[in-house]
């Protein structure tokens, strides 16, 4: 009788250690456009760092906004310095949940449409969001992916009159995480 | 009418210049840190030095520049590779697919090597992360290197 509370006990212990698990990773990836199809106005940036915990489907990435890479230096440096005036915000941050995080199982290898609820701040501004995504789960990785649309005025992100034509009011962000169980 | 022809050819020849610098400016690629030299070349602890003494300003003197920066190889993965940096602190430094190709050819977890990339930023120096409520991402102590190559 005592073997078997002992077993359960460790068995108890071992999968709620398991259960508060991370998975984090540094190498994710942002992408924007936010351009009306005047002129390309996308960006990438591949050292996203996400975090999810699947016992509270608790989900957060930050994102560095020097860290996005364009095709020309003109818009590199309008883009931090006009319209997200990077020295001040230098990061964008989400907080959030997968809000159907019952219909995801970490432990069998599958793709598993999610619903994400959260606060996304960009330049300096909070909002809530809500959006889907999916999380492949191949050998104990997690491939999140999601996309956003936002409204840059929400932001205080301003646009200037004369590339009125060629920025959009909204800009689509996605983001994509490999992730692995932090070490 | 020959003075008016020659002002038309002048002023034709001045818009041409003009244009051509707004096109150049305006189709100019930014700088990578795998096409040019560094502008400083640090030894990992050294960076970390740098930034645990004033982030902030390492921070407005290197942001958006190439610096160079050696070390051990913490991990090679996605196209990044991580430099130890001791105290809890790594570089991460991104690459484009086919430089990274040439790291892993030459390279593996544990070897010394010497990078550069365009500075994008660190954390952890100041624990924003924590005061963006980040308590997942915490305080864990980074830089961040973007179109990295080897700095031979």
């Amino acid at each position: 009788m005592k073997k078997i509370v002992s077993l359960l006990a460790v068995v108890f212990l071992l999968h709620s250690a398991w259960a508060q698990k991370i998975y984090s990773s540094k190498t994710g990836q942002a992408w924007f456009d936010a351009g009306t199809g005047m002129e390309d106005i996308t960006g990438t940036n591949k050292s996203v760092t996400c975090a999810f915990k699947p016992s509270t489907g608790d989900l957060q990435f930050l994102v560095k906004i020097k860290g996005f890479e364009f095709w020309s230096q003109l818009l590199q440096e309008h883009f931090n310095e006009n319209y997200m005036e990077s020295d001040k915000f230098p990061n964008s941050v989400f907080k959030g949940k997968v809000t159907n995080i019952d219909k995801v199982n970490v432990d069998k290898d599958g793709t598993y449409p999610v619903n994400v609820k959260g606060t996304l701040e960009i330049h300096g501004v909070k909002k809530d969001v809500e959006s889907n995504g999916t999380m492949k789960v191949v050998g104990g990785n997690i491939s999140a992916s999601s996309e956003f649309t936002v409204v840059l005025e929400d932001y205080k992100i301003a646009i200037p009159g004369v590339v009125k034509d060629k920025l959009s009011k909204t800009a689509k962000i996605k983001i994509n995480c490999t992730l692995s169980i932090a070490k | 009418m020959k003075n008016i022809k020659k002002v038309l050819i002048y002023c034709l020849g001045l818009v041409a210049i003009a244009g051509s610098i707004i096109f150049y400016i305006a189709t100019k690629k930014p700088l990578t840190g795998s096409d040019n030299p560094a502008v400083i070349i640090l030894k990992a602890d050294e960076f970390n030095n740098e930034l645990v003494k004033n982030h902030k300003q390492f921070d407005s003197l290197y942001s958006n520049k190439n610096i160079g920066i050696s070390g051990l190889i913490k991990e090679l993965s996605d196209d990044h590779v991580f430099i130890n940096g001791g105290d809890e602190f790594s570089i991460n430094c991104s690459f484009d697919s086919s430089n990274f190709q040439a790291v892993i050819k030459s390279y593996k977890v544990g070897d010394s090597i010497n990078l550069k990339g365009i500075y994008s930023g660190s954390t952890g120096f100041d624990n924003q992360a924590s005061t963006d409520g980040l308590d997942m991402i915490g305080n864990e102590k980074s830089a961040e290197l973007k179109t990295c190559g080897l700095n031979r």
